[in-house]
């Protein structure tokens, strides 16, 4: 679904680019850091589907502050600060694949890809509108133990 | 040799073969006496067929000349009979077999039957056409066998194959009947094949009247077995899968039966018979009974398994299961808990693994450690595990893995391994304890304390080593079954329902090769449980109540698992597919993990019962 806009310029960081298209509306002019201001109000499911539209949206949108925020919004008050919960969790992974992996399996029946081990098939279909600190606990340890495997298969492999 | 029509005096000798009085299952051969049934035999009437007793001699003798003729005759003219014929209703078998035989045209001469030709054998020769001199007994034949046993005679030995030779098999039971040896004939025919039309009335045999069994010769010694499934299994259609279902089930009972009255050789009939009952089912129940199948075979034949495995085999094959269903996972997300809740407040804390395996169980302690408000401990593990074989050191290996994960997520961390045989080996003294004011101690053992019951003093010594471990918190997570009563029926009935239920719970998942693997995994647990014996046992699994039995004598008191513990197992089992049948049950503070309701294993944790000194003054 990428739609990628004839002279969409190399992602370079931190550069302010107007593009005069004729071709894509005013939307695709945003440059990054606009963009990335947009999209820090927009719903999983957008900045999802945000990330296919070009290269500069797909580097926007994978922005792990956004996920950050997506995941944190709804959820319970885990307790820990931010800091110390960025020190845990961009490490084994990042927020965008906590939320991928596991909060959203954990909501929505069969909506996501199928877990490492066996597609979810969720009982109940209601996505909470919260994440509750059990759902969350519980995301956090499957993303660590996701980590670990790889790790740990990967240099036996060696 | 001829058969020696002459003795057809009923010949009650009810228990020469058959040492103590049957029990159980075998009662059902018990039931009818033996009663004749207005001129019937009533062996052969279960079977469907109606013989008046006195024709049987006449019967018999049809029946050897028409064996003869089906397995002399092999090529010419009779290949419509090789196919599956399926007889049904055969309600006058006189007549029927007059016409096979006017058929056949049948050579006057008589074969000495010898072991191979009975009736029965020669009546399914027929219904399911002779092979070519290979195999081809069924299963009735050892149906009637079963029905003879009452009476005591062993009638239907086949001396065909010599790789079957069970004069390794001690036991006089079979040899004790006659000493004269029969010759083999080629005919001497046992494959076992699953289907028959015949077979739905297998198991309704009963003692019956000893005169059927006066047709036939007493059976020869020596390297004698009941139908020798050989090659030459036809492929063959099922008539009732279901049906037959159950008398899985009721063969592998009585071959369990068999084997605890030590008759090896009736042992050995049937359980040549539940591996072709077996093949006629599907999905669990096929995989359980051809485990259990194996495992007995192990035991009659005393062909031990090989322990111990090679480390990293086991331990792909536990990586599997840990993979393939929720029962590992949610050991180590219970356990997990409790020791969270245990360790708070703490600075410094230690955790003693009795069962470090691949360490899967603590990445996610660490995380949740490193989440937690104020900060990670710092955090000290001690992985215990079994020497490896191949001279790798496998629980430096994870200490490494752990170590670097640790790192990764900031949380100070301390490796030691001890390699043990077993854990009653461990001392206190050479795990580096802190003073308990420094740091906090957790034990953690997940399935791995039934290990020690081989031994009984092994157990006691591995509490009293935990003691002065002076844990704030022990965890135990163990098989929800008991494994390990007196008496072998009992186990291997409680352990067939167990690992029925364990195995119907992994049909439900996705990758079939994590989903065989588990299955080799739990198939090894089989074997140790019904092949094994004394210290080999290994695997005694005991309910949550003897658990709690024994750690109560030992000083130990229970701690309740709170309901995060309960919420997050939930919630981990809707994750996982076939999620509808797994439930998460609490049991006074324990949390179980069953099957549709049938717990399979139990987390529990427990803490030093303080002692009240009561001074007396």
């Amino acid at each position: 679904m990428k739609r990628i806009s004839p002279d969409s310029p190399s992602p370079q960081p931190n550069l302010k680019r107007v593009k005069e298209d004729p071709e894509t509306g005013g939307f695709m002019n945003l440059d990054e850091n606009l963009l990335y201001e947009v999209l820090k109000h927009v719903d999983a499911r957008t900045l999802a589907m945000a990330s296919c539209v070009s290269k500069l949206w797909l580097k926007t949108a994978r922005d792990e502050r956004l996920w950050e925020l997506i995941c944190t919004r709804h959820w319970a008050n885990i307790g820990c600060g931010t800091q110390q919960l960025r020190s845990v969790v961009l490490p084994l992974g990042g927020f965008r694949r906590l939320h991928s992996r596991y909060l959203w399996p954990l909501s929505k029946p069969q909506a996501a890809s199928p877990l490492p081990w066996a597609p979810p098939k969720i009982i109940n279909s209601k996505p909470p509108a919260r994440w509750g600190k059990d759902e969350v606990h519980l995301c956090l340890s499957l993303l660590s133990i996701q980590y670990y495997e790889k790790m740990h298969f990967t240099s036996r492999r060696r | 040799m001829k058969r020696d029509h002459n003795h057809l005096q009923p010949n009650p000798d009810p228990s020469s073969l058959l040492d103590a009085p049957s029990t159980g299952k075998a009662k059902v051969w018990d039931e009818e006496a033996a009663q004749q049934d207005c001129g019937m035999d009533e062996l052969l009437a279960v079977l469907g067929y109606k013989v008046k007793t006195s024709d049987m001699a006449e019967v018999a003798q049809k029946l050897e000349q028409l064996e003869e003729v089906m397995c002399n005759v092999q090529d010419d003219g009779i290949s419509h009979l090789a196919s599956e014929t399926v007889h049904y209703n055969p309600s006058d078998l006189s007549t029927w077999l007059e016409s096979m035989l006017s058929e056949l045209n049948p050579p006057s001469t008589f074969d000495p039957f010898g072991a191979a030709g009975t009736a029965a054998a020669a009546l399914d020769d027929s219904f399911l056409g002779p092979a070519e001199s290979s195999t081809l007994t069924t299963l009735d034949f050892d149906n009637i066998n079963r029905k003879h046993q009452k009476s005591g005679q062993q009638i239907f030995e086949e001396a065909s194959c010599s790789d079957y030779d069970l004069k390794a098999i001690p036991g006089k039971a079979i040899y004790s009947q006659n000493t004269q040896p029969q010759p083999q004939t080629h005919d001497s025919s046992s494959s076992s094949t699953p289907t028959n039309v015949k077979s739905e009335k297998r198991f309704k045999s009963t003692s019956g009247p000893p005169s059927p069994s006066d047709i036939f010769p007493p059976p020869p010694p020596a390297a004698a077995s009941y139908g020798i499934p050989t090659d030459s299994t036809r492929p063959v259609v099922l008539v009732d899968s279901q049906e037959n279902g159950i008398r899985l089930v009721h063969a592998l009972m009585a071959c369990a039966e068999a084997v605890q009255q030590n008759n090896l050789n009736l042992a050995e009939a049937l359980v040549k018979q539940i591996g072709f009952l077996a093949i006629s089912q599907a999905g669990a129940m096929r995989k359980v009974a051809t485990y259990f199948a194996e495992a007995l075979a192990r035991r009659i034949y005393r062909f031990y398994p090989q322990n111990p495995l090679d480390h990293s085999f086991s331990d792909v094959l536990h990586m599997h299961f840990y993979e393939t269903c929720p029962y590992l996972k949610f050991a180590h997300f219970t356990a997990n808990q409790a020791i969270l809740e245990a360790f708070e407040g703490k600075k410094r804390v230690h955790v003693i693994d009795f069962s470090m395996n691949q360490g899967m169980q603590w990445p996610a302690l660490m995380q949740a450690l490193a989440l937690r408000v104020g900060g990670p401990p710092a955090f000290r593990l001690t992985g215990i595990g079994p020497p490896s074989h191949d001279n790798s050191d496998h629980l430096q290996e994870v200490g490494w893995k752990l170590a670097q994960f640790a790192e990764k997520i900031h949380v100070e961390f301390e490796y030691r391994g001890f390699v043990a045989n077993s854990l009653a080996d461990l001392d206190a003294s050479m795990l580096d304890l802190r003073p308990s004011e420094v740091e906090a101690v957790a034990v953690n053992s997940v399935f791995e304390l039934h290990k020690l019951l081989a031994r009984p003093a092994a157990i006691d010594k591995v509490f009293s080593v935990v003691k002065q471990m002076k844990p704030e918190l022990v965890t135990i997570v163990e098989q929800e079954a008991n494994h390990n009563g007196p008496v072998f029926l009992d186990r291997f009935t409680e352990s067939l329902h167990y690992y029925s239920t364990l195995f119907d719970s992994l049909e439900g998942s996705v990758s079939s090769q994590d989903k065989v693997m588990s299955e080799v995994y739990l198939g090894k647990q089989i074997c140790n449980v019904v092949a094994c014996e004394g210290v080999d046992r290994i695997e005694r699994h005991e309910s949550l109540t003897q658990w709690r039995n024994r750690l109560s004598t030992a000083g130990f008191s229970p701690v309740h698992l709170g309901s995060n513990a309960f919420k997050q197992a939930s919630m981990l089992l809707a994750l996982f597919a076939g999620g509808d049948g797994y439930g998460v049950e609490e049991n006074n503070g324990c949390l179980m993990l069953g099957w549709h309701n049938r717990p399979l294993i139990t987390t529990s944790a427990w803490k030093l019962t303080k002692k009240t000194t009561a001074i007396s003054q």
